[in-house]
């Protein structure tokens, strides 16, 4: 699967421009970005809802350009799962099953509901479902003609935090259970990293980086790349001492030039109590509020503002 | 919505000087019996898009664009999709059609021949004879004109039911 250096314009805009991505099989693959980077057009110029002014989309070595959306065989999952209203949940996720034998049909979507875990669903009407399960719905939907391809568009989004860590759980399991393909659009790092193999960040139509999630904690490509996983402070190697170098670099305190990434947790007080005093460590405490567990305590440190 | 606005007086008078050869089809629409139906939907019709229309574009794209990623060619996207969606409105539409055309007065007392009166017709009829025997038997057809009307309205409304996003 590859999209080669694809661009697509509207009268005055180029959503996405110069990216350049390749999807193994059975691979899943992250496009994270912030909210209108072009990921989702890019997504959508994949599965052809949107023409793509230059470049290519090919599957195995084809070109789709003039392949309707209907005969591409890729799936498409959306943020608020667009059931058909009309239609049992059977119904839904049978929709994509058109001209097989029933029986066959039948156990496809019984084996498809207990996937996401959905089984003996069959016959609610989509309006009596909350959110998370209409999703898995719309995921078993989608998931039934065994697409070619899998895109996911922020399928998680639209839900509440608890729900969606676990739903990306059982999205990934499925994924899995089923050797889907998956191309997984999202702005939530945590999600990306659960879901996929690999990550690709973009920002502003291109792409930044491509890499395992590890890697791409571990070794932001660019300032950009780290602020956006969440990284909030930046520190100049060169106004390190040379032990402190020694100690966040990998080749001891070779290198001088470039810049440390501080993480949300990369600094913590230790001792004297939970919550840190306003006036422990370097700098001038500001503010202090609770997150996850944790106190968060932001300090100015040489005239920025920093998180700790 | 045009023939909302154009009293529907002018609809009939026009259909009767101009439909003795429609369409240079040598048919005279004016001495046949299809004449008042044509009429009537005419004046219809804007009922019927104005209920159907709000509907049909209520429908979220992105749900023809699912249909179409599960292998849905355009038509059947529409059968599937928009057809059982605007279903329950198009009854609706029907139904006001239906009785708007029971009750039209203006282009139908044109058109109407003297053997094959409609209600509203027969009732302008009964009026204008003197006596009260005539004046009892117009009370009456309107009686069964307000029942038939409500009735077919009821109905309508029932059909389109109480579903969430409903038109009107």
């Amino acid at each position: 699967m590859r999209y080669g250096g694809q661009g697509r314009r509207d009268p005055a805009t180029t959503a996405v421009a110069d990216v350049s991505l390749d999807v193994a099989p059975g691979e899943v693959l992250a496009l994270l970005g912030p909210s209108g980077c072009g990921k989702s057009s890019l997504l959508r110029a994949v599965a052809g809802l949107e023409p793509v002014a230059s470049g290519t989309v090919a599957f195995v070595g084809h070109d789709l350009a003039g392949v309707p959306v209907h005969r591409r065989g890729f799936g498409l999952m959306f943020q608020e799962g667009q059931l058909f209203p009309h239609r049992d949940v059977a119904g839904n996720v049978a929709y994509g099953l058109a001209g097989r034998p029933r029986a066959e049909r039948d156990a496809r979507v019984r084996e498809l509901l207990d996937v996401v875990g959905l089984a003996g669903y069959e016959h609610r009407p989509v309006a009596t479902l909350s959110g998370g399960e209409r999703q898995r719905v719309a995921l078993a939907r989608s998931l039934a003609p065994r697409p070619r391809l899998l895109l996911l568009d922020e399928p998680l989004s639209a839900l509440d935090r608890g729900l969606r860590e676990r739903l990306a759980q059982d999205l990934r399991d499925a994924l899995r259970a089923t050797g889907t393909t998956a191309v997984f659009v999202t702005h939530d790092h945590d999600e990306a990293f659960t879901v996929a193999d690999r990550v690709a960040v973009m920002d502003a139509g291109r792409l930044l980086q491509v890499a395992p999630p590890e890697e791409l904690w571990r070794a932001p490509a660019s300032r950009r790349v780290a602020q956006f996983l969440g990284y909030q402070a930046f520190v100049p190697l060169d106004a390190l001492s040379a032990a402190q170098r020694a100690a966040v670099t990998r080749d001891g305190a070779g290198t001088t030039s470039g810049v440390v990434a501080v993480g949300p947790r990369g600094l913590r007080v230790v001792g004297r109590g939970a919550t840190p005093a306003p006036r422990t460590g370097p700098g001038t405490g500001r503010r202090t509020a609770p997150a996850r567990g944790a106190a968060r305590w932001w300090a100015a440190c040489s005239g920025a503002a920093r998180r700790r | 919505m045009l023939p909302l606005g154009v009293s529907a007086v002018t609809v009939g008078f026009g259909f009767l000087i101009t439909l003795d050869r429609p369409l240079g089809i040598d048919v005279d629409l004016r001495t046949s019996g299809l004449l008042v139906p044509i009429a009537q939907a005419v004046v219809a019709i804007p009922l019927v898009v104005r209920t159907v229309l709000p509907t049909l574009r209520a429908i979220d794209p992105r749900l023809r664009e699912a249909a179409a990623t599960l292998g849905a060619a355009p038509g059947r996207v529409f059968r599937t999709v928009d057809a059982p969606i605007a279903a329950r409105s198009l009854g609706l539409a029907v139904g006001f059609a239906f009785a708007v055309s029971l009750g039209e007065f203006g282009a139908t007392s044109f058109l109407a021949r003297p053997d094959t009166a409609t209600l509203p017709v027969v009732i302008f009829r009964l009026i204008g004879r003197p006596g009260a025997e005539n004046y009892g038997m117009a009370l009456a057809a309107s009686v069964v004109l307000a029942l038939l009307t409500a009735t077919v309205m009821l109905l309508a409304e029932r059909l389109r039911g109480d579903r969430p996003g409903g038109e009107f």
